[in-house]
Order: C-alpha cells, then sequence, then structure tokens
C-alpha cells in the first residue's frame, strides 16, 4: 500500500481517499461495481443509512462517499471523506480522528449477516439500484453520446466496458459472489491512500490504519491500441432537440511517454479552452454549436472530441472540425494559438494545487503510471514542448469512430426511431 | 483618491474580510487566501431573467423579451478588438459569465497577471459593444443553448415545477428564454437592458485569493473612473403580483428516460424578507428539510429501504426576495406513491415539531459545512455577492447560525410546508 499525504495548512479541512484498483475485466465489472454501493448501506456498529448520516452530521458535516472510478484500466473501488479540522471547530470537536475511524469501519467492517456474508437484502436491493443507474445513464444526452462513442470504439476491449457494470450480468450476482469480491478486494487489490490537509501525523495515522491493505503488484498500463483501416461510424436515433456529434481518436501517446506535454498542448490546442480551434471554428465562425471541445484521456491514449450541434447541420460539423484536426496534423497553428494554450495549461495545474480534492484526483491517475510527479515536474514537462513537438504528435492522430446521436426526423442517415445504426465499417 | 478599505475578521475560522464603497456606493470585496496560487474574481448584477417587466426612476414600464438578461451575458464579450474570452486566455487566465433568475456574473480565475485580467473583467462589463451582426450570430448559439437544454430531464424536471408551482411571475420562465421569445430581441433592447441594469449602483466585485486588498481597491476605483456614469436612481421591478395559490397541483413530460423522474415542490411565500432574514430563512429551511428528509430521517430510511427512493434522492431549498420553492427529487417507479409519501411525512412532522437533538445535530452539520466552504474561492465569491445582494453579509452566517432557536425552524416548518401549496413535476419515459 501506498499513502500520499500532502501535509497544508491552507485549507479548512483534511480530505481522504482510499482506492483498491482492479483491472477491468467483464468476468469481474459488475461485482467490483456493486461493492461500494453494499458498504455505503452500513457499517457492523452502524448498520443503516440513517446511523451513517448521524455520525457525519456528529462529525461536523464530515462528508463521506463510496464509489468506482475508471482510471485508464483500471475500475477502482474508492471510500473518502471530507472532514473539518479540528482547529476551526469548538474545542472538545475530534472531527478528524473521528472520520478517519468512521472511514476505516465503511471499507474494513462492513455488517454481514448471521453466516458472515454481506446482507443479502442490501446486497438485492443495491442490485436493482445499480441496474437503474445503469439504465439511467441515457438521461443525460450528453455523457450518454460520450460513453456510448467509448463502447462502440473499445468494442471488446476492456476500456469499452463501464466502471458502472453490465446489465445483463445482474442476474448472477448474489450475496455470496459480491462478499467473495469484496474479500478478494480487500486482500489483493493494489491499495492508495490520499490524503490532503492536516499535518504531517495524518499520514501516520492513514498508515496505521490501512496498512495492511493491498496485494502485490499494479494495475499493468493499458495499451493505445489501433485504430481500425476505415473510419467505424455510428448513428444513434433518440427523441432529442440537439444532436450530439461525438468523434474518437487514437494516439500512441500516453501518460508517462515522455512525449505526453506535447500531447496535452495538442489537445488544448485543439479544444481545451475557449480561443481553441474547435470553440472558435465550430461554435464562434459557424455559430454551429453551442458546445464543441476536446479532451484528451491520456492513460489510454485517447482523444475525444464532442459537438453539440443541430441535427441537420451534421456533415458541415464534420467538415470543420475534420479541418481542425487536418491543419493541426499540417502544423498551422499560430504563435497566439501556442502561447495561450500553455499559459491555460499552466494556469490549470496550478489552480488544481488550490482543490483538495483535484489535487487527489491528478496524484491518482498520475500513480496509475509511477510516483506522481509534483507540481513543477508537470509545469516543466509543459514549458519543454517545442512546435515540432506539437506537429509530431499531430502525425500520430488518427481518427477511430465518428458516433452521432439525433433526432428520427433530421434525415441525416439515422435507422429506426428509437434504434441503433451502424454504417461503414463493422462494430 | 484612494478608497477606504475596511476590515472585518471571522475568529473562529480566522478570515479576514476587506470591503471598499466606491463611486454610486458599488462595494468591492476581497477575502484574502494566504497560500492560494488561484485568484478568483467576479463582477455582477443585480439583473436577472425574471426582470423582465421595469421601471427607472421617473420613467414609464417597459416589458421585454423572455431571455434577455441571458442574450446580454453572452453579448457583453464581444468587444470592438475581438472577444474578451480570447482576451483572458491570452493572460492565461480563464473566464465565463452566467445568468440566473436574479443576477448576472462575469468570472474569471488566474494564477498569473491577475492585474490585467481584472482591469479586463471591469473593462468589458463596462464597456459593452454592440452591433447587429454580432446580435445575430449570437442568436443562433443562443438557440442551440436552448435546444441542449431541452434535452436534459433535470432542466425539464424543474422548468416543470415552476410552471406548476408559479402562476404570473417571471420565475416560471426559463432563464434563457425560448427559441422564439430570442428572437425578439434587438441590438437596441440589448443596449437599453445594458444601460439600466448595468450601473454601479446595482453592481457589485468580489475577488477572493492572495491578493494585496488595497490595490483591488484601487484599482476598481480607477476603472470606476475611467467608466463615468450618471446617477441613477432606483429601478423597480414588477413581479406581477404572483398569489400564494400554486397555477396546477401536476406537469408532466415525456423524454427519453429510462424510468420517471419526479420533483415535489413546495411554494415560497414568505416574500417579504430581507437583509439578515434571508439567511435565517435558508437555514431553517434547510433544517426543516433535513428533518424531513435527510438521510438521518426516518422516513428517508424508510423509503430508501423500501425501494421507493434510491441514491438519485435529493432535496434543497432556493429562495430569492420574492420567489422561491423547496424541492424533493429524485428516480422513481411510481410518482404518485412518491409525493404521496413526502407529503404524508410532512404533515406527520407538522403534528410533532422537528425534534430538539435533530435540530441541535443540523446545527453542528451546518456550522462545519460553512467552515468547508471556504476551501473553495469560487463558492466564496458567490456567497459574498449573494448576501450583499440580499442585503446580508457572509461574515453573519456563524452568529445567525448560532442565534437560530428550535422555535424559529418549527414556526417555518408551519409557515412554509403547507401541504396545500406543493405541486408535483414528472418526467416520464417516452414511447
Amino acid at each position: 500500500m501506498r499513502v500520499f499525504h500532502t501535509p497544508s495548512s491552507k485549507f479548512k479541512t483534511v480530505t481522504i481517499r482510499v482506492y483498491l484498483h482492479a483491472p477491468l475485466r467483464a468476468d469481474m465489472v459488475t461485482w467490483t461495481a456493486l461493492v461500494p454501493h453494499v458498504l455505503a448501506r452500513g457499517t457492523r456498529a452502524l448498520p443503516t443509512l440513517g446511523d451513517l448520516a448521524r455520525r457525519c452530521e456528529e462529525l461536523y458535516g464530515a462528508s463521506l462517499g463510496a464509489g468506482v472510478a475508471k482510471i485508464g484500466e483500471s475500475q477502482s473501488l474508492y471510500v473518502g471523506v471530507d472532514a473539518v479540522e479540528d482547529r476551526f471547530l469548538p474545542e472538545a470537536a475530534r472531527a478528524v480522528a473521528g472520520s478517519v475511524g468512521l472511514l476505516r469501519e465503511l471499507l474494513l467492517e462492513p455488517a454481514r449477516d448471521a453466516g458472515g456474508l454481506l446482507r443479502g437484502d442490501v446486497v438485492a436491493q443495491e442490485k436493482e439500484n445499480l441496474a437503474h443507474r445503469i439504465q439511467a445513464l441515457i438521461n443525460d444526452k450528453i455523457r450518454y453520446a460520450g460513453m456510448r462513442l467509448i463502447e462502440e470504439m473499445y468494442r471488446g476491449e476492456p476500456f469499452g466496458l463501464h466502471a458502472y457494470g453490465r446489465l445483463e450480468d445482474l442476474p448472477q450476482v448474489d450475496a455470496a459472489a459480491v462478499t467473495a469480491r469484496y474479500e478478494d478486494l480487500i486482500a489483493h487489490a493494489p491499495a492508495d491512500v490520499f490524503a490532503v490537509g492536516g499535518d504531517p501525523a495524518l499520514g501516520d495515522e492513514l498508515a496505521a490504519a490501512f496498512g495492511h491493505l493491498g496485494g502485490a503488484g499494479a494495475i499493468p498500463a493499458p495499451a493505445p491500441g489501433q485504430a481500425p483501416a476505415e473510419v467505424r461510424r455510428v448513428t444513434e436515433t433518440q427523441p432529442v432537440d440537439q444532436g450530439k456529434l461525438n468523434l474518437g481518436y487514437r494516439t500512441p501517446v500516453t501518460l508517462g511517454s515522455p512525449r505526453h506535454g506535447a500531447m496535452m498542448m495538442y489537445s488544448g490546442i485543439l479544444g481545451g479552452f475557449p480561443h481553441s480551434k474547435l470553440f472558435r471554428n465550430v461554435r464562434e465562425k459557424a455559430s454551429l454549436a453551442y458546445y464543441a471541445s476536446s479532451r484528451y484521456e491520456s492513460l489510454k491514449g485517447l482523444l475525444l472530441v464532442a459537438a453539440g450541434i443541430e441535427p441537420e447541420r451534421r456533415d458541415e460539423a464534420l467538415r470543420i472540425i475534420e479541418q481542425q484536426v487536418e491543419d493541426m496534423a499540417a502544423g498551422r497553428i499560430s504563435r497566439e494559438e501556442f502561447d495561450q494554450t500553455r499559459s491555460g495549461l499552466r494556469n490549470r495545474l496550478r489552480s488544481a494545487e488550490d482543490s483538495p480534492g483535484a489535487m487527489i484526483d491528478v496524484a491518482a491517475e498520475e500513480s496509475m503510471v509511477g510516483a506522481p510527479r509534483t507540481l513543477e515536474e508537470r509545469l516543466a514537462a509543459i514549458d519543454a514542448v517545442t512546435d515540432a513537438d506539437v506537429a509530431a504528435v499531430a502525425r500520430d492522430v488518427r481518427l477511430d469512430t465518428v458516433y452521432f446521436l439525433t433526432s428520427p426526423q433530421d434525415g441525416s442517415g439515422g435507422s429506426a426511431p428509437h434504434g441503433r445504426g451502424v454504417e461503414g465499417a463493422s462494430a | 483618491m484612494s478608497a477606504t478599505v475596511a476590515k472585518r475578521r471571522e475568529p473562529r475560522l480566522g478570515e479576514d474580510l476587506y470591503e471598499a464603497r466606491l463611486a454610486h456606493g458599488m462595494p468591492v470585496f476581497v477575502l484574502t487566501r494566504p497560500g492560494y496560487d488561484k485568484k478568483f474574481a467576479s463582477f455582477a448584477t443585480r439583473y436577472g431573467s425574471v426582470d423582465s417587466r421595469f421601471r427607472r426612476a421617473g420613467g414609464d414600464w417597459t416589458t421585454v423579451p423572455d431571455g434577455i438578461a441571458h442574450f446580454l451575458e453572452h453579448q457583453m464579450f464581444a468587444q470592438e478588438y475581438g472577444d474578451a474570452f480570447e482576451r483572458f486566455s491570452e493572460y492565461g487566465a480563464s473566464a465565463n459569465a452566467f445568468t440566473s433568475y436574479t443576477n448576472t456574473t462575469y468570472l474569471f480565475s488566474c494564477t498569473d497577471r491577475f492585474a490585467d485580467s481584472l482591469r479586463l473583467l471591469l473593462e468589458f462589463v463596462q464597456q459593452p459593444y454592440f452591433t447587429d451582426a454580432g446580435t445575430n450570430k449570437e442568436r443562433g448559439i443562443i438557440q442551440q443553448e436552448i435546444r441542449m437544454y431541452r434535452d436534459n430531464p433535470g432542466w425539464r424536471l424543474s422548468e416543470g415545477l415552476k410552471a406548476a408551482l408559479y402562476q404570473r411571475h417571471p420565475f416560471r420562465l426559463d432563464i434563457a428564454g425560448t427559441v422564439e421569445s430570442v428572437e425578439a430581441i434587438t441590438t437596441d433592447l440589448l443596449r437599453m437592458c445594458w444601460d439600466t441594469f448595468y450601473h454601479p449602483s446595482n453592481m457589485v466585485v468580489s475577488v477572493v485569493g492572495d491578493v494585496d486588498p488595497a490595490e483591488v481597491a484601487a484599482m476598481v476605483e480607477a476603472s470606476l473612473l475611467a467608466h463615468p456614469r450618471p446617477e441613477q436612481g432606483s429601478i423597480d421591478r414588477d413581479v406581477a403580483g404572483e398569489p400564494d395559490a400554486i397555477a396546477t397541483p401536476r406537469v408532466e413530460a415525456e423524454m427519453a428516460v429510462a424510468r420517471p423522474v419526479v420533483a415535489l415542490g413546495f411554494k415560497e411565500t414568505d416574500t417579504a424578507v430581507s437583509g439578515d432574514a434571508v439567511l435565517v430563512r435558508d437555514m431553517a429551511t434547510e433544517i426543516c428539510l433535513e428533518a424531513l428528509a435527510g438521510k438521518s430521517s426516518s422516513l428517508y430510511n424508510r423509503l430508501y429501504e423500501s425501494g421507493r427512493i434510491d441514491g438519485t434522492f435529493h432535496s434543497y431549498y432556493h429562495g430569492e426576495r420574492d420567489f422561491g420553492l423547496s424541492v424533493l427529487s429524485g428516480e422513481t417507479s411510481d410518482p404518485d406513491a412518491f409525493a404521496e409519501a413526502w407529503i404524508g411525512g410532512v404533515k406527520s412532522l407538522l403534528a410533532t415539531g422537528i425534534d430538539p437533538a435533530v435540530f441541535e445535530r443540523q446545527k453542528r452539520r451546518m456550522a462545519g459545512e460553512f467552515a468547508a466552504s471556504f476551501n473553495s474561492p469560487e463558492s466564496l465569491s458567490y456567497a459574498l455577492n449573494a448576501t450583499y445582494f440580499a442585503g446580508s453579509d457572509l461574515f453573519a452566517y456563524g452568529r445567525l447560525l448560532d442565534g437560530l432557536t428550535l422555535a424559529d425552524v418549527n414556526a417555518r416548518l408551519h409557515q412554509h410546508f403547507e401541504p396545500s401549496r406543493t405541486g408535483v413535476s414528472v418526467v416520464r419515459p417516452k414511447g
């Protein structure tokens, strides 16, 4: 187990998150996904949601959380707590120590039934809640379109799995299997503890509370994979007012690569900022979209472009987006675009140091490929990037999948209403 | 001409708030954050989507198209030199703006070149550059934004709930207006609304970060001097004489969602409050909602364990000077049973009153959460603006929370949680 603690006096709280990392795998994904929801239902000493909530209130509004996050090709179970530092509370308050204890209880002392299993009634109910959660992914159309792009683009690869798991597995999930999954994670999963705030002694307390966790080894870094010879094109119809156009590109450059900084610059220049090519050309010049941006998922080597457009203007939007990517590859990047992107990225990296949650997010991602770099190292990696470096990564970016969510009436080649149609290469 | 900067301390949290009053009485607030690299500034006007019918001192009533405050927010970034957004990018800052029912806020955050960005923020908000070409271009973007919201079930749910609870108040309408209403917005109307509402007497600046308060105050003062404005009297806003009664008990919509999403709302009728009483109303309502529907409440636990609600359930109160509502919302397979269960819960809470132990525990939680809110420069800046516009003071929070009594909260429970003033909004799966 590794403990990454950043003592600090500038925050009012301490923020703690414990991760147990599991490889994303079809035969485990749904079981792992369920574990934190069962844990969050109660501990041996505090067996109901109400008991846990009352305890948090007594701890001056400590906020307790549990869930799963997809970090590269790791499906990481986490539990976490934010607690106000005692020095800002009435004299006798011990909110931090109490919160560490509560977090330990939540992860390590779940409520069990007489036979030692996680409670069957709770597992059954959280199974149903998980089914609803998976089904409800359709509700937020912007996120749904992003998720569907990844599902199509990485069909058959672990990265194509959603961290919530698969609906079709749920009938086989029972208390015995979830208990076994939980115990396997506790015994064997690589574990990391991140904490921000408090004095240095907190690191020791955390090591004492969680030190026995964590099996040997780490989750292997994902491989970026190859784009298909022919671009995958998927159109799906739903009753929506606005079309959601998402493009997925593969890049061989991942976190840990010496070219990572150049790829960060690439994505920033293309669509990370209001001055970026996508925002200016798709939204501002063509008045075509409300949002148009790109995001770089650097553990996997995935570049995502997303735009919300009028359904009937898909072809025009696609043409403009592809033109921007071509311009990047041809090195058509102005001095302003380059410099503004560098200062924008620097601003983002430095600002993240003022938010405990953002600090932990950065460290959790970095720690998947080694020891997290310091802020100075991450800034230096951006500063060292040259025009030629960006041009070099630009030539390795390959379009893989175009996904379009549109209304059935738009006439842009969707299949039957409410259906999913696949054009072009096989899915 | 240097502005006098007053300093106040929050002893429990060790926080210092600096304040200066400048031309036309406009305040600038600075909350220092030693050790923070990020600086956050916001410049806000008390002008939002509900201000669609108004009168300047001595003038006639004017009615403007719905969505104009939001349109103006978009249009302000268009400057003679180009896009103010890009200018912030040049400085390495990140800028944004948003329009609410009652305010329009322009903001940036940065780590370097704070003075350049602050000057830019102050300048572009005080110096609009309206053109017909710009208005027409922005219209297309805004219509896309409206379409984008229409695809969001949470947005549709809250639009439905406002329509159920409110008969006339413009709060019941979408902040951005409609695809049709923004067609009627012209450059002249934008200019007239800017002139009326973007006046220092109606605005506030707040800065949070490791900055020198006196320097910030001097910069704001200089910017106001560089953009002189005539004196302006108060602005009357017509809030359409909203009756206490709701409009309709139920509003339904159909969308591509997996299962029904429901919101049960209680309409605000205590609309004559101002100053500290606004904060007290917020706190008391929050305690009522926690006692009724918080995760530690018995009814929440009963409904969760029976599968009537799940992790999507949440409750909140949103109160402004002359409108507001409390909301209980989540996904459920049976919206009627959901609403019935919570109304039943309200009735029993009204009969018993709030448990003193619950009251004390909630006060303790809120004291901790108030302390934790000082981690976030953004939320501090917005809270400074909101408490100023309410006529209160962010630093009064701790004192007001300490002074809140169980009797206050029970009185609020009976005043606000009136079963006859509820409405339900449902978004059902389509097809």
